[in-house]
């Protein structure tokens, strides 16, 4: 029996320590195109603001992975599940073969389609390199004003640590309020006194309609309300959509993820999948 | 898996577990020098309450399911392999208190100062006795195996 498992998120590291609660013999394979073990994705903001360091934001201890007996293939990519012969095919042409495969391929940041939307200074909020690459914008661009698109978890996480960097931050949010899939009226107000308080700016009812752009830069952003706003760099925090590139052109049913019933089984055989890629059906009872 | 079990029919309410617990985790583990200030003086890991007659002290239950571990974002809360205790990694916490919002019994308490969280009970693992179950005065502080 062979494991393997695509991403290294959370999902995939519950999978290895419940792999473990069984089967503590057979081999599990881990694949992720990101150079780091499993960190903790909510403390990208503490990175950014500075509070932590690099090595700190590790959510495992070092040994996990050795002492779970987990064969890491870092920085590279899989690029295609080729399910009759029950194996993987990375990007540097090598070739996995598994008995079960688990994907846990997460989330992309939604990127709206809209005018100036691939010049420079535009990021989104959910991994490390995204913090290293806001991090040399803001010193190479001498960035005092930063907006952030959408005010839900990760638009709100960013505009914490951008903050603590003493940046002009103003959030723009398509509906009345912020966290408004999370808090009702009364409490979002209780947050957004204390944002104003620390110096936010918060817009609600619009969104972004055109990205004004200036030597390939970021400049001015244009919103659907008719008001314009001067910004050295935007934050995109709409959402995630599921991560189902590898599964697009194979027998593997989707929808909006990849579907999954309650053993978190896909339809074919022995390949699941599980974390922000999958969607249960109606019939998983989820 | 041990447990501290509060026995609130004889708590007299004379709040010794507290000032043990606080001793107990301070370097010196000396109560003249951390009432003096000569050493740091930790809030009690314990949480003690009272109403009218009714007292009783109540420590991290180390649920067998333990929210605290799930919500915890940088790993700082764990569970011992060998004991099954809920730990505390100080150096890991960055204090964003979702341990706190999460706890059914509200056992762990910001520590406004540090910005971290202060009463996460660890069944006194150094000591290898909970002192606050050793030195109730009228065990109503019992520890069940």
């Amino acid at each position: 029996m062979k494991y393997v498992i695509i991403g290294n998120s959370i999902a995939a590291t519950n999978a290895i320590k419940s792999i473990r609660e069984f089967d503590k013999e057979n081999k599990i394979i881990l694949i992720s195109d990101e150079e780091y073990i499993n960190y903790s994705r909510p403390l990208i903001s503490y990175l950014l603001a500075k509070k932590i360091t690099k090595e700190k934001i590790n959510y495992l201890s070092t040994d996990f992975y050795e002492k779970n007996k987990v064969d890491l293939i870092l920085k590279k990519k899989a690029v295609k599940i080729l399910i009759n012969e029950k194996s993987i095919l990375l990007n540097d042409n090598t070739k996995i073969n598994y008995d079960k495969l688990l994907l846990t391929t997460g989330g992309t940041p939604i990127i709206p389609q809209i005018k100036g939307i691939n010049t420079n200074g535009i990021f989104n909020f959910t991994k490390i390199s995204d913090v290293e690459k806001i991090e040399k914008y803001i010193k190479e661009n001498n960035v005092k004003k930063v907006s952030v698109i959408g005010a839900g978890l990760i638009g709100l996480k960013a505009t914490e640590a951008l903050l603590e960097l003493k940046l002009k931050v103003t959030i723009i949010e398509l509906s009345d309020r912020i966290l408004a899939s999370t808090l009702d009226k009364k409490a979002s107000a209780i947050f957004e006194n204390e944002l104003r308080k620390n110096g936010c700016e918060i817009i609600t009812n619009t969104t972004v309609k055109e990205i004004i752009t200036e030597n390939n830069k970021v400049k001015e952003l244009s919103l659907i309300n008719g008001t314009r706003k001067k910004t050295d760099m935007i934050i995109i925090a709409i959402g995630v959509k599921p991560n189902i590139e590898l599964v697009k052109e194979t027998e593997i049913k989707i929808n909006r993820g990849i579907l999954v019933n309650s053993k978190m089984e896909t339809n074919i055989e022995n390949i699941y999948a599980a974390g922000d890629c999958a969607e249960p059906t109606i019939e998983s009872g989820q | 898996m041990k447990k501290i079990i509060s026995k609130e029919e004889y708590c007299i309410g004379c709040r010794l577990c507290e000032i043990h617990c606080t001793v107990a985790h301070t370097k010196t583990k000396n109560i003249l020098k951390v009432f003096k200030g000569k050493d740091t003086k930790p809030l009690p890991k314990i949480k003690f309450e009272e109403k009218g007659f009714i007292s009783f002290s109540l420590q991290c239950r180390h649920c067998e399911e333990a929210n605290c571990i799930e919500a915890c974002i940088t790993g700082a809360l764990y569970r011992d392999e060998k004991t099954g205790t809920v730990l505390w990694d100080e150096n890991k916490c960055v204090g964003c208190w979702m341990c706190i919002m999460l706890c059914p019994f509200g056992v762990i308490e910001p520590d406004l100062q540090k910005k971290k969280i202060s009463s996460k009970c660890d069944l006194c693992i150094n000591e290898g006795f909970p002192v606050c179950v050793k030195n109730c005065p009228n065990e109503a502080l019992v520890i069940e195996e």
